[in-house]
């Protein structure tokens, strides 16, 4: 185990995964009622609106587990659990751009909060690799 | 009497042998020659018993003479072919068939082999019955490589699109190939700049390439009512590409929910119901009883009596009919009334008198007088009709009426045209197509003397077919005719007088010295494009000639002119081929005639000389030369000749590899590079690193 006297969490990490879990609470009931926008008044199929319905409920479990990974692997200064997130970082940078270039109807708004959600998961994918750096180096010494 | 019933026995007995003997026939075959081009052929021996033997024997052709056939072959020598006899019911049936199959005969990769049969022969089926011949079957053999056979995948690969996503028709206005439609924006043959002139007036909705039912909600639609102050942010951004009615028309169950829902905008189309007789170009022109007929020449060439007349299209027919067939119960002009926008319109009848009914009528008796019995018939029938916009707003028609005998008989030539005119076309000479010439307008001429606007002409004879009373009618573009007249000539006349009489007739076809080369060249204006006429071989009037000959013959009168109008098509506008003249020459040629006087040469008699004249059109094709079978492709680098494809080995790199749709290529690749990185990061490589540098520098 790590040295005593040694705190190896990164601190900027940590206030990501707080700023994301909330900011993902936000968009997920955002992302709701703007489902609710478009199957009342834009010419929606069914069948396209179960799936992204859907696809935004996966959404939802991968970041869950992503956040509680991450910030588990982060402040106990654990290498799995911060790889496991590291790896979940990549389906959910796929499912923001699904929702910001493929869905059936993107709106201005759901591209404004996607890209966002982007640039979230580009800085804590960074900052991940970063601490995973550091917690083998000292592991080593 | 005993004595004389054994004779007629026997006479009786030998009757019967001779009459059955006929009955019992020679073996024959049937078909008895055959010409075989399929790799197996079937031919029936009839007439034979069962103990007949067939055998095959290939036959050596010696410069196109048949050896005699001779029986008994050896089986030995039938090469690749194969014999088969199968007995059937009264009958053999004879099977000859190849025995090296289809692949035998490939054709080569050159096409010039595959037009040469690759099978030549000539085969010889005897039947014999105890080394005696019976019957011979010849078989010519040809076989031709069967291409379609052999070639199973076409090398003009044609993708085809998913039909969802890209109906095949993505653009259903481009009706003009290599032409670009008119407020077709999503025509790929139009030029930016050509799409810049009707951009504001594209077609639209599904009819104009949208397959895509338009939306308000995009954030680019140009909404003319007001947007609320939520829509910057709640509009649809996405592309259209992303539209969940793709393929509008491949699904077709499949259509739009308008559902109403709380401040939804839609436009109010205000349509505007306009009247019924708003007439477009081509229309019939309508009556209170009808169509409005005229006759009009149909595309055989006879005159249909009941033709509606279209808006807009002039048009000039002659039509000959029968005298005694009586004519059709047409409406009276002053009882019609021409149905337009705004009402009626009552047309304006004028009649006039024809005279020299000599021109008009051929009969063969004398034309009688219409003294006892008259009767009315119409000769001409002008219509002029004045439109502005989408209607009529007048009509003249001017009636040239002739009376004659009730009793006449013989064809008459009537004339029929119309002419539509506009406010805007007051004085302007016509024009014979814009720019291009039409087919069947008049070819346009002019004569420098003065400038005056004329045509190339060809005669028009009536009644007895003089020159004197034959009328002109105008070379018209495209057709090619021919006509000619009959010349009185007066035993007193000499050679020169009579060709100088010919040359002025001739002469007055052909009044011009330039001829337009477009439809709509500048009368006023030689340089725009008008071309000389060329004049070949105008004889002199008799100046190296004699005056007369001893025997009433002359030499070298001209009684044939012939014009030849070269025509090519110079580009073409909205997809239609625009032609113009090249070359106008006209050529004379000249006969030997001799006065025909009969029993005796009466002073007061003429005899008849007949003059001709015609006009032909040659077209002159504008076409690219084709590639000839010597020009050879490079093909080492060609994907679908080849087997081996080295731009597909740096899958997924380059888009040769088409196995798989390309996003599919590019994420299996992200995934494995993903991977391969995840691999590389799990081993630690900067501890080996570190480890490396640490004792590097330990030692030192």
């Amino acid at each position: 185990m790590a040295p005593r006297d040694k705190r190896l969490s990164s601190t900027p990490l940590e206030i990501l995964f707080f700023l994301n879990g909330w900011y993902y609470a936000t968009y997920f009931l955002l992302e709701l009622l703007i489902f609710l926008y478009k199957g009342l008044l834009l010419p929606y199929p069914t069948a396209n609106l179960v799936l992204d319905v859907v696809m935004l409920l996966l959404y939802l479990g991968i970041e869950v587990i992503r956040l509680f990974f991450g910030t588990k692997g982060n402040l106990c200064q654990r290498k799995m659990p911060l790889g496991i997130s590291v790896a979940l970082t990549f389906p959910s940078a796929m499912m923001a751009s699904y929702y910001l270039l493929l869905q059936t109807y993107v709106l201005r708004l759901e591209a404004i909060m996607n890209s966002i959600l982007l640039f979230f998961c580009g800085s804590e994918l960074l900052l991940e690799m970063l601490t995973l750096a550091t917690f083998s180096s000292m592991d080593r010494i | 009497m005993g004595s004389l019933s054994p004779l007629s026995f026997l006479w009786g007995l030998l009757l019967l042998q001779g009459v059955l003997r006929p009955l019992r026939g020679d073996p024959v075959f049937i078909p008895p020659f055959i010409r075989m081009s399929s790799p197996e052929v079937r031919a029936s021996l009839v007439g034979g018993s069962e103990d007949v033997t067939v055998s095959l024997t290939p036959l050596q052709i010696k410069e196109g003479v048949l050896p005699v056939p001779t029986c008994g072959g050896l089986r030995n020598e039938t090469g690749d072919w194969n014999l088969t006899v199968s007995p059937q019911a009264n009958m053999l049936e004879v099977t000859v068939r190849w025995k090296r199959g289809l692949d035998w005969c490939s054709p080569d990769e050159t096409a010039s082999f595959s037009e040469a049969p690759c099978i030549v022969q000539t085969l010889l089926v005897s039947a014999s019955h105890n080394a005696s011949c019976l019957a011979h079957l010849l078989i010519q053999v040809e076989i031709y490589p069967n291409t379609s056979v052999t070639h199973n995948a076409s090398e003009n690969m044609t993708v085809i699109p998913n039909q969802v996503y890209q109906p095949l028709g993505p653009c259903p206005c481009d009706l003009t190939a290599k032409a670009c439609d008119i407020r077709c924006c999503c025509d790929q043959d139009c030029q930016p700049e050509l799409r810049e002139l009707f951009e504001r007036f594209c077609f639209s909705g599904v009819f104009g390439g949208y397959v895509s039912p338009p939306s308000h909600h995009r954030c680019a639609a140009r909404t003319t009512h007001q947007t609320p102050d939520w829509f910057p942010f709640l509009c649809v951004q996405s592309p259209p590409s992303t539209s969940p009615f793709l393929g509008h028309f491949y699904h077709g169950a499949i259509s739009p929910r308008h559902s109403p829902g709380f401040e939804t905008h839609s436009h109010l189309d205000l349509r505007d119901f306009f009247a019924d007789a708003s007439y477009k170009q081509g229309d019939p022109i309508m009556t209170t009883n009808g169509y409005f007929t005229i006759p009009q020449a149909s595309l055989a060439g006879q005159c249909l009596q009941d033709a509606p007349v279209a808006f807009l299209r002039n048009f000039h027919s002659v039509c000959t009919t029968d005298l005694e067939v009586q004519e059709r119960d047409r409406l009276i002009p002053e009882d019609m009334r021409i149905r337009t926008t705004g009402g009626l319109v009552t047309p304006t009848v004028t009649y006039e008198e024809a005279t020299d009914l000599d021109k008009l009528i051929t009969s063969p008796d004398t034309i009688l007088s219409a003294g006892s019995a008259p009767r009315n018939v119409t000769v001409e029938e002008h219509y002029v009709f004045r439109w502005q916009n989408n209607s009529i707003s007048s009509l003249d028609i001017t009636i040239i009426r002739a009376e004659i005998n009730a009793h006449q008989r013989g064809t008459m030539t009537q004339r029929f045209t119309v002419k539509f005119l506009s406010p805007n076309s007051g004085g302007e000479k016509e024009f014979s197509g814009n720019p291009g010439y039409q087919l069947g307008k008049p070819v346009r001429a002019l004569h420098t003397d003065g400038m005056n606007v004329t045509t190339l002409h060809l005669w028009q004879p009536a009644g007895r077919g003089l020159c004197t009373s034959a009328a002109l009618r105008p070379v018209l573009f495209g057709e090619d005719a021919s006509s000619g007249c009959l010349l009185e000539v007066g035993i007193k006349e000499n050679c020169t007088q009579l060709r100088e009489n010919v040359l002025q007739r001739l002469d007055l076809l052909i009044q011009a010295t330039h001829v337009a080369r477009r439809g709509n060249s500048d009368y006023g204006d030689l340089s725009d494009g008008w071309l000389e006429v060329i004049r070949v071989d105008a004889p002199d009037a008799g100046a190296d000639l004699p005056l007369s000959s001893a025997n009433g013959m002359c030499p070298e009168v001209p009684t044939h002119v012939t014009i030849r109008i070269l025509t090519a098509e110079a580009g073409a506008v909205e997809g239609e081929a625009q032609r113009e003249i090249l070359a106008v020459e006209t050529r004379f040629s000249t006969v030997t005639w001799q006065y025909q006087c009969g029993l005796t040469c009466e002073e007061d008699k003429a005899d008849l000389l007949p003059l001709s004249a015609s006009v032909k059109f040659i077209n002159i094709p504008a076409q690219m030369p084709r590639p000839t079978r010597f020009q050879i492709n490079f093909t080492e680098y060609d994907c679908t000749r080849n087997e081996l494809c080295w731009p597909q080995l740096l899958y997924p790199l380059t888009q040769y590899y088409q196995g798989e749709p390309r996003p599919q290529c590019v994420a299996k690749g992200l995934m494995l590079l993903s991977l391969l990185m995840l691999a590389i990061l799990l081993r630690h490589p900067w501890v080996g690193m570190c480890k490396a540098w640490s004792s590097a520098s330990i030692q030192h």
